[in-house]
């Protein structure tokens, strides 16, 4: 660029020096090429608009269709275009989407990529860099449209069957205050009339139509409130596998949450791990809910949650929500190998009438302490790892 | 990208271009020897041309065959002798038969009258071209090669548009001379001359044409080293963009006005007193109004009984002739084209001056260091720059949509300061603050480098602006934190962050390179 400069420079001292009118038009011819050019890329390029579109919700496994949407908005025609989108490296491979592409004036032009989501998280796409130039080489320009996408992947839901847990029994014993009672939604049958049934039983409809006073059956039911307890203090769990385990456990959250939902109870979700989203760096917090929506805000969490060292412990943690749960509610602990202070969590649950269980993310054939004391304390203990239970 | 064009084409248009150069020299030869003709020397030199590049090919085969021990040194040798021999031959075919006889007899009694002057400047010009063409068409064969590891292109492109360029001026100034003669071109009062030259119309409108295409083939070569996939139909469309473009250039180069029969002094003295003019009959035009109005407030104040003193007998004022320059008022036209042609001559004047001074920051710096221009320069640059915000500020004022929608889409930059950001979530933001500190970096002769991460980028940052430290700092880190990491960024973060930049952007303004 420089040689073009300094020659239109000396080109200009010789059409003047020189007076052949001639060479004024050739004065024009290389200057305006070389102004109209760059003004041409720069005006061009600065009307290129870009957009993606995709899901931003996906489940594991799944491919996720990203389209890129150009648009020229100029009149002027865009020579050449090279669209750089980088990409998390979790989802793609290479971690970028390029092509070079021309647009004509106001054409719009669709480019299509996927994306694999073989691990859960929280994703940033972008940012995507437009580069364009001139047709004759002189400038070169980058232009990143800065805005970033997000595609939060959903953990891994395991069929609580897949691991080896009796899912139509109550994975808790139920300690003795606990009330089981029955629903009055569910009649599973009728049976006569005996002394000191209620009257607000009696099936009147049938009982009209046998001549005889019919007592309606219910079926039993257990309004099983389940609050979630995750730890995720990093250095809490296996040492050597961490990753793995901290992984293992989220999957077992989101597996028991979708469980739960599933049947129609109640569930939340407390954990001290790092939500990239959340405007406060902190714990986070979803207090019991049975909708399929509910579920879908907890998987969400869960996708985008992250572990790291040196954070609230768990202790603080159930010592802050657990007194906002109901009474009789399973609070299902999971944790790691290395969990600090569980004993004594586990015994203030039960003190406090709630009913807690243990989830334990240990690799087989390792050894922690709080089995032991779970045990003694006549709490549930479940060892989970890779996507398998075993009491 | 069609290689059969690639192949044959380039290198026959280089060697059009290279004869285009030889025609000049020919004419200025004749010029200075007006019963010499060159007309076999230009033949000889489109020759040279066309053998250098089938030199070219043929050595290539050769040597993908013979391997290590292909000798170019043979090939040129005789390559040399031969294309000597046909300069000789071609000079006895223009001069007739009969002097070829006459001059054998000569070299039998003299072998070195063999070398005539005019054959060695002659043997001379065909050497460079031969070594023109040739080098050229290495130069753009080496530039198709699609290896991920050549990282040479942009410097050969840089070398090819040198040597396009340098030719240009010399086929110009030989044309000029040649046309001119050299007392006439001294003598300053001469009208200009008018006409085509059709030989630098060739060279130019090629050379444009073909550095559009050699300049696809560099990025086409690029793309396919790096396995971008481009999508089809691109060549095409380049070829017939550029085309289009070429045309629409020259079409609008050959509107403007290409000569001045007014000088620059006396079109400066046309325009003022254009100016004055019109000032005059704004300033008529508001004392029309309110006398206007005047008469109208005297009629309703003094009633219909006011009758005005009688006016002394009117006389019409001089004509403004004595505004106008001395010498008479050539017809419009001719001043509309002088003014046309000398604004577009400063204008470009200005912008080459301003680019080239861009391009070397340190010299701008010795520049605002002189004595007397340093401050001058300052004072200049600082109207500019509180025109810019004004303007700026004046155009967010007045029409906020439009300046909403020019800076929608794009990167910080050197636009609207105080507005661009809005429109970014506070991720986006700090990412953007370190970029737009990065391009005026850049800008400023401290660019950052593609192998360097924001870290290093910052270290040496810091050695040059040590003052910037805690500010870049903050900044780098964040646009790490915001770009590789999902940390959340906060509104009070981006708060500090703006104001690092702003402290960094003004620092930036305020450094000047060391010499």
């Amino acid at each position: 660029m420089a040689s073009q400069i300094l020659f239109l420079l000396v080109l200009l001292g010789v059409a003047a020096l020189y007076r052949v009118d001639f060479f004024f038009y050739i004065l024009y011819l290389m200057s305006g090429s070389y102004l109209l050019s760059r003004w041409w890329s720069r005006h061009s390029l600065g009307r290129l608009a870009c957009e993606r579109q995709h899901h931003s919700h996906a489940f594991l496994g799944e491919q996720v269709p990203v389209t890129l949407v150009l648009t020229n908005r100029s009149a002027l025609p865009i020579p050449w275009v090279r669209i750089h989108d980088s990409l998390p490296v979790a989802l793609s491979t290479p971690n970028f989407y390029s092509m070079v592409l021309s647009l004509g004036g106001h054409e719009e032009r669709q480019l299509a990529y996927s994306l694999s989501c073989n691990r859960r998280g929280l994703y940033f796409l972008g940012p995507l860099t437009a580069t364009g130039g001139d047709i004759f080489g002189f400038e070169e320009r980058s232009l990143t449209h800065a805005q970033q996408d997000t595609l939060i992947v959903y953990p891994e839901i395991v069929p609580l069957e897949r691991m080896s847990l009796p899912s139509r029994a109550p994975y808790v014993t139920i300690s003795s205050p606990r009330q089981i009672f029955e629903d009055p939604a569910r009649i599973s049958g009728v049976r006569n009339y005996m002394a000191g049934d209620s009257l607000r039983r009696i099936h009147w409809t049938i009982s009209a139509h046998r001549g005889e006073l019919v007592i309606k059956k219910y079926q039993q039911a257990i309004a099983q409130e389940t609050a979630i307890f995750l730890d995720l203090d990093q250095d809490l769990y296996h040492e050597r596998s961490w990753y793995v385990a901290v992984e293992q456990a989220i999957v077992m959250a989101a597996s028991l949450a979708n469980y739960e939902i599933g049947q129609r109870q109640p569930v939340g979700l407390y954990t001290n791990g790092l939500d990239p989203l959340a405007a406060q760096p902190g714990v986070t917090a979803l207090p019991p809910h049975k909708s399929q929506a509910h579920l879908m805000r907890l998987l969400e969490i869960l996708a985008r949650i992250e572990s790291r060292p040196e954070r609230p412990t768990l202790a603080r943690l159930v010592q802050q929500f657990s007194p906002d749960l109901s009474w009789g509610t399973t609070v299902a602990i999971i944790a790691g190998e290395r969990a600090a202070q569980v004993g004594e969590i586990l015994l203030s649950q039960q003190k406090a009438g709630l009913a807690p269980v243990l989830f334990l993310v240990i690799p087989p054939g390792a050894t922690a302490p709080v089995v032991a004391h779970a045990r003694l304390l006549g709490v549930p203990v479940f060892r989970v790892w890779e996507n398998r239970m075993t009491r | 990208m069609d290689d059969k064009i690639r192949r044959m084409g380039y290198p026959i248009a280089v060697v059009v271009m290279v004869d285009a150069i030889g025609n000049s020299l020919v004419q200025f030869g004749q010029a200075l020897f007006p019963a010499w003709n060159g007309l076999y020397l230009q033949m000889a030199i489109l020759l040279a041309g066309l053998e250098a590049i089938t030199l070219d090919r043929v050595m290539q085969r050769r040597k993908a065959v013979e391997g290590p021990y292909f000798n170019a040194l043979r090939f040129h040798l005789i390559e040399w002798g031969i294309l000597l021999l046909l300069l000789k031959l071609l000079g006895f075919v223009f001069s007739g038969a009969a002097n070829l006889l006459g001059q054998i007899s000569l070299w039998q009694r003299d072998p070195l009258s063999f070398f005539t002057d005019e054959y060695i400047v002659g043997g001379l010009l065909i050497f460079y071209a031969w070594e023109a063409c040739l080098s050229t068409t290495r130069l753009l064969r080496t530039l198709s090669k699609a290896d991920p590891a050549f990282s040479e292109r942009r410097e050969i492109l840089e070398n090819l548009r040198q040597k396009f360029l340098v030719g240009g001026l010399l086929l110009l100034m030989t044309s000029g001379m040649a046309r001119w003669g050299a007392a006439a071109l001294l003598n300053l009062g001469a009208p200009a001359l008018q006409g085509v030259i059709v030989n630098a119309l060739l060279y130019f409108g090629l050379g444009l044409a073909l550095f559009s295409q050699v300049h696809l083939t560099g990025l086409s070569a690029t793309w396919q080293a790096h396995d971008t996939p481009v999508s089809s139909g691109i060549v095409e469309r380049w070829t017939r963009a550029s085309l289009i473009f070429l045309g629409l250039v020259a079409f609008l180069a050959l509107l403007l006005p290409a000569g001045y029969s007014i000088g620059i002094l006396e079109t400066i003295q046309w325009l003022l007193w254009g100016v004055l003019l019109l000032l005059t009959l704004l300033y008529a035009a508001i004392f029309f109004v309110l006398a206007l109005i005047w008469a109208l407030i005297a009629s309703l104040l003094l009633g219909k009984a006011y009758q005005s003193p009688p006016l002394p007998p009117m006389e019409l004022p001089p004509l403004l002739q004595s505004a106008g320059p001395a010498g008479g008022a050539p017809p419009w036209w001719k001043i509309l084209r002088a003014l046309l042609f000398w604004i577009i001559f400063s204008a470009i004047l200005i912008y080459l001056i301003r680019s080239y001074l861009q391009d070397r920051p340190g010299w701008l710096a010795a520049l605002a260091r002189l004595p007397l221009i340093g401050p001058l320069w300052r004072w200049l640059v600082q109207v500019w720059q509180d025109l810019r915000q004004w303007v700026v500020a004046t155009a967010i004022a007045v029409l906020p949509d439009i300046t909403r929608k020019r800076v929608g889409g794009q990167t910080a930059g050197g636009g609207a300061p105080g507005v661009w950001w809005r429109r970014y979530s506070p991720r986006e933001q700090a990412r953007e603050f370190y970029l737009s500190l990065v391009r005026r970096a850049g800008q400023k002769g401290l660019p950052r480098f593609a192998d360097q991460t924001a870290f290093e980028y910052s270290q040496r940052l810091r050695d040059t602006l040590p003052a910037a430290d805690p500010d870049l700092e903050l900044l780098t880190q964040a646009f790490v934190e915001a770009r590789y990491s999902a940390h959340p960024v906060s509104e009070a973060q981006v708060g500090q962050l703006r104001q690092s930049w702003q402290r960094l952007r003004r620092l930036l303004g305020q450094w000047l390179p060391q010499k």
